[in-house]
């Protein structure tokens, strides 16, 4: 599903120039379930922004669902991401002046879904977060882990292909985030992709591989059980 | 403690270069126009205030019945002024002024120019202190060869020779020796002239005037000092009773001069109406730039909070606060002042011919810095005062925690400010467009005669006395198709009695009758159309000498049947016998009602028309200037075209609308740049809201789409309540025009979309700036 080879992104500003990624090839799957780590500033959320077609890439290849999309324009990248990624922030980013059932619903407008649809997807996908009985609320009425459900939810409903979750755990508390990584692995094993970005190992256990980035750079790849050993390794 | 409080007003001005900008240049503008018109209305308000004891000098009215309505003229009958001077000793010194002057040719060493010349008493200098330069006030005016002259005529008729003593010849009979010289007229007085000679000359040459029945020339009076004006005035109600006749309907009265520039002598508004509209748009637009800077500034709360929770939290009290916001308020409003003074310095010679008028930025005088200050300490405190109690009341431990919202509260505050500029904008718009459509209206109209390619000439004695031979002579050339002469440009008439009498009258029912004299050619020149009857007979115009044609209007007020062959009896005890009636034309200019007229043989023509074939206009102006030169050697010929002096009836107009006008485009300018401002706010506020729409699949277009929704909300509410509030004003301001256009209910909708386009085009470039960002960048933020 993903492909990257040599993929390097560089920042400048007038005075300095800094690699965030260098030289990374990855390659995953689909239905995988992909965590990555490492410490703050090691280029995390810059790779998950070029997966999530937010950015593009400085150098080297990037296949998206067969398609070479390192050169894509702006545009380009919004068709494609529109139909085949879900976001889920660290800090929900949900809109504050719209409703719940407005949130969730943005992306099908977006997708021009007419409003019978849209109307039917948006009950089912927030009965399935459990929070249909909520859906008049606005986000400031909900609690952290219940926002974050909004955000998945939004994620979601146009049948993504791939999630990416940036931190989606980093803001709550240790009951919330189990719920919010219940559904993410709950929609992993009903298929859907994901990668996920996150400082947690406990939420790393969850994905069925971990990469591990430092510098801009991949420095490990580790299958579920080698995840498992470290863990184990860390807890003795 | 100040000092600290400059530095960081200094560095928030040049951190937040855009801002910054905005507040200044807004508050520069409104500024400017509001010193501009200020300084206008200031003059207008201080017309004649430069005469010593300006209070006791008043203007003799005389109120004349008719409709059982006591009616106002400043015409007065010639012996007036010297039986008040003589019965009332309260009344210190009188005089005749003959207003209008009479355009009389001056000779001097060879060289003839048309002049206008008034005329007044030796007092006429006791009353009004004209800054004199040569000569001497006291005796000026005693010698019935005297004349006066200002600094200007002096200039133009001797050069720089000296004119005190030397002697002109005035239409090739008079000699006129110059006995004083005065500084030019102030441009705030409402008594002007150029060159001013005896009254005594005019009562000479106009023998027939010396009648208590022929109203002719304005007078003033100065009063004793003590005297009580109502007291007086009481006195003279009487005084046409008691002197003239017993039953007589004229009462005289005094208006006080200072307030005659601004009202009609019967104390109905007449410029006052414009000063108060022109002050109100100077504060409308103050207001707007105000509301700009209270906008900008509350909408930049957030980036303030930190500081002020920091303060507050070291020990800064409230009115410490509120003291350091104020005063950067008034830190830019100064700034914002000192551009204001360059942009009305810049703007004055546009506003002065706009205006036609010769305002001044007089940096020596104290009201003009008194209105500086004013404008801006205003200006400071009203922008400045909401933004300083709000900043200063934010919780300190909120905003350090990082829990404050920023400018979330005060967010309806800045919507019903902008709603309120537009409010401001579009009423003002509304009613200078509708302005603009009535004056077009009326200067379009078919006042019922054509004026098109009639050439009129001004008639003196010489061409009086040839006046058959010249229109003879005229009416062969091949470029002319008819000539007639008159009494009066036939729609600019305002020769009028109430002393006709018919059968079957009502004796109270006094209508104010125009007599225009004509001659029978007039009909034809003119396209004048008949209604029944018949025109003046051109081959025998004697025998038609006691017959006279009527219009429609007169002709229903003596009978709702023909009228033709009935009589009326005139006030100087002639029978005239109706012969034609016209079809209405307008004998006044049309923001009057339709006048009854009385159309008669004119023995004393002042006026020659000549009607001339359509695309020869140049040609017939050589045939006329050779003919009258013939006839009339001595005088320059002095014509203009009919069509050019009817249009130019509606110069004062025309310039009121491009004051209005400007303003309104001004008013539509700040607005806009707070709009701006406000647009860079919002579009900085919902970045993040902008990315996560990105992220979701939001194109471009719907992302502005989102920014122009919100504004054009405010725009449509702001025009749905100025649209009563322009639809009654406007009925009130038709009211003074009997020939009106319907309310134009179009430029509703015309306005609104016109404010939602500039409106939109003003947010465009900031939605379009945060559209296009990263929303990578954008999602950041949090």
């Amino acid at each position: 599903m993903i492909q990257t080879s040599n993929l390097s992104k560089v920042f400048r500003t007038e005075e300095v120039e800094t690699l965030a990624l260098s030289n990374i090839n990855l390659h995953i799957k689909k239905g995988e379930f992909v965590a990555i780590m490492g410490p703050s500033g090691c280029g995390k959320s810059t790779l998950l922004n070029i997966i999530g077609l937010l950015d593009n890439p400085s150098n080297g290849n990037f296949r998206f669902l067969e398609n070479e999309v390192a050169h894509y324009t702006e545009k380009q990248r919004t068709k494609l991401r529109k139909s085949n990624i879900g976001f889920v922030f660290q800090s929900f980013n949900l809109i504050d002046e719209l409703s719940v059932y407005e949130n969730v619903e943005l992306p099908l407008v977006y997708q021009k879904v007419p409003a019978s649809e849209r109307k039917r997807k948006v009950a089912e996908v927030l009965k399935r977060v459990q929070l249909d009985h909520r859906s008049k609320h606005f986000p400031q009425q909900l609690s952290g882990g219940q926002q974050q459900r909004v955000a998945i939810a939004r994620a979601v409903i146009s049948n993504p292909n791939l999630i990416l979750a940036d931190e989606p755990t980093g803001n709550l508390d240790s009951a919330n985030g189990r719920e919010v990584m219940d559904l993410l692995s709950e929609l992993n094993q009903e298929g859907t992709t994901i990668v996920m970005v996150t400082h947690s190992s406990s939420d790393a256990e969850r994905a069925s591989r971990t990469i591990q980035l430092f510098d801009g750079h991949i420095v490990s790849e580790n299958h579920k059980k080698q995840v498992n050993k470290a863990v184990q390794s860390e807890i003795l | 403690m100040i000092i600290n409080n400059l530095k960081i007003a200094y560095r928030n001005l040049i951190r937040n270069k855009g801002y910054s900008f905005i507040n200044i240049v807004g508050l520069a503008i409104g500024m400017a126009c509001t010193i501009l018109l200020l300084l206008w209305v200031n003059h207008e308000m201080n017309y004649d205030t430069f005469h010593n004891d300006a209070e006791r000098v008043y203007q003799v009215g005389n109120y004349q019945t008719w409709n059982g309505k006591r009616n106002a003229m400043p015409n007065l009958p010639t012996p007036l002024i010297d039986a008040l001077k003589e019965k009332y000793p309260e009344i210190k010194y009188a005089t005749h002024f003959n207003a209008w002057g009479e355009n009389l040719l001056l000779e001097y060493n060879g060289k003839k120019q048309y002049e206008n010349i008034k005329s007044a008493d030796p007092d006429f200098f006791k009353i009004f202190n004209f800054p004199l330069l040569q000569g001497n006030m006291e005796t000026c005016l005693n010698d019935i060869n005297s004349l006066v002259l200002t600094e200007k005529s002096a200039k133009r008729i001797f050069g720089n020779e000296n004119p005190i003593g030397k002697t002109v010849n005035i239409d090739n009979r008079q000699p006129l020796t110059v006995t004083a010289v005065v500084k030019n007229i102030p441009t705030n007085s409402s008594i002007k002239f150029e060159l001013l000679m005896p009254f005594e000359l005019m009562r000479k040459a106009n023998p027939w005037s010396e009648n208590w029945g022929s109203h002719n020339y304005f007078g003033y009076v100065k009063i004793g000092e003590g005297t009580n004006i109502d007291v007086l005035n009481e006195k003279l109600d009487q005084f046409y009773i008691d002197h003239v006749h017993k039953d007589s309907e004229k009462y005289a009265f005094l208006y006080p001069l200072l307030k005659r520039h601004l009202y009609y002598l019967d104390n109905t508004p007449s410029k006052i109406t414009q000063v108060k509209m022109f002050f109100m748009i100077a504060i409308f637009i103050l207001i707007i730039a105000c509301f700009n800077f209270m906008n900008l500034s509350t909408a930049r709360a957030a980036k303030r909070a930190k500081e002020i929770g920091l303060k507050k939290a070291i020990g800064a009290t409230y009115p410490q606060l509120i003291k350091q916001f104020i005063g950067e308020s008034l830190l830019i409003t100064i700034i914002s002042a000192n551009f204001a003074i360059i942009l009305a310095h810049l703007f004055l010679p546009q506003f002065n011919s706009l205006m036609n008028r010769h305002l001044i930025l007089d940096y020596s005088s104290l009201e003009f810095w008194l209105i500086i200050v004013g404008v801006t300490l205003v200006t400071g405190l009203v922008a400045g005062a909401y933004p300083a109690f709000y900043l200063s009341s934010f919780n300190p431990i909120m905003v350090l925690k990082g829990t404050f919202s920023g400018g979330k509260g005060s967010n309806r505050f800045r919507r019903i400010l902008v709603v309120m500029q537009f409010i401001l904008a579009s009423s003002l718009l509304i009613c200078t467009l509708t302005i603009v459509l009535q004056t077009n209206y009326l200067t379009n109209m078919d006042i019922g005669l054509n004026k098109d390619n009639v050439i009129s000439i001004n008639i003196n004695q010489q061409m009086r006395e040839k006046i058959e031979t010249i229109k003879g002579e005229l009416m062969r050339s091949s470029f002319v198709e008819n000539v007639s002469y008159g009494s009066h440009r036939p729609y600019y008439v305002f020769s009028n009695g109430w002393g006709e009498n018919w059968e079957g009258k009502d004796p109270e029912f006094k209508p104010l009758v125009t007599y225009p004299y004509v001659d029978p050619e007039f009909f034809d020149v003119f396209k004048v159309k008949f209604h029944s009857g018949r025109p003046f007979n051109a081959n025998n115009p004697a025998a038609d000498s006691s017959c006279v044609i009527i219009n429609e209007t007169f002709a229903k007020m003596i009978s709702d049947e023909s009228v033709i062959d009935k009589t009326i009896h005139t006030g100087n005890n002639e029978d005239l016998r109706i012969i034609g009636v016209v079809k209405d034309y307008h004998c006044t200019p049309n923001t009057r009602k339709l006048q009854p007229f009385l159309l008669r043989l004119c023995d004393d023509p002042r006026f020659l028309f000549v009607r001339y074939v359509e695309g020869n206009a140049t040609k017939t102006v050589h045939e006329i200037q050779k003919i009258c030169g013939k006839y009339n050697p001595e005088f320059p010929l002095i014509y203009n075209f009919l069509d050019d002096h009817y249009d130019n009836l509606y110069e004062g107009q025309r310039a009121t609308i491009s004051t209005l006008l400007y303003a309104s485009i001004l008013a539509i300018i700040v607005s806009c740049l707070g709009l701006f401002g406000l647009a860079s706010f919002n579009a900085e506020e919902r970045t993040k809201e902008i990315g996560v729409r990105k992220v979701l699949g939001a194109s471009m277009n719907q992302l502005i789409l989102i920014f122009s929704k919100d504004f054009s909300k405010w725009i449509l509410i702001a025009s749905l309540i100025s649209w009563p509030i322009t639809y009654f004003a406007m009925e009130v301001w038709f009211q003074d025009y009997p020939f009106r256009i319907d309310f134009p209910f179009w430029l509703f909708i015309a306005v609104f979309l016109m404010l939602l386009i500039i409106s939109t085009i003003t947010v465009a470039y900031q939605s379009w700036k945060s559209a296009t960002k990263n929303p990578v960048v954008s999602l950041k933020y949090e």
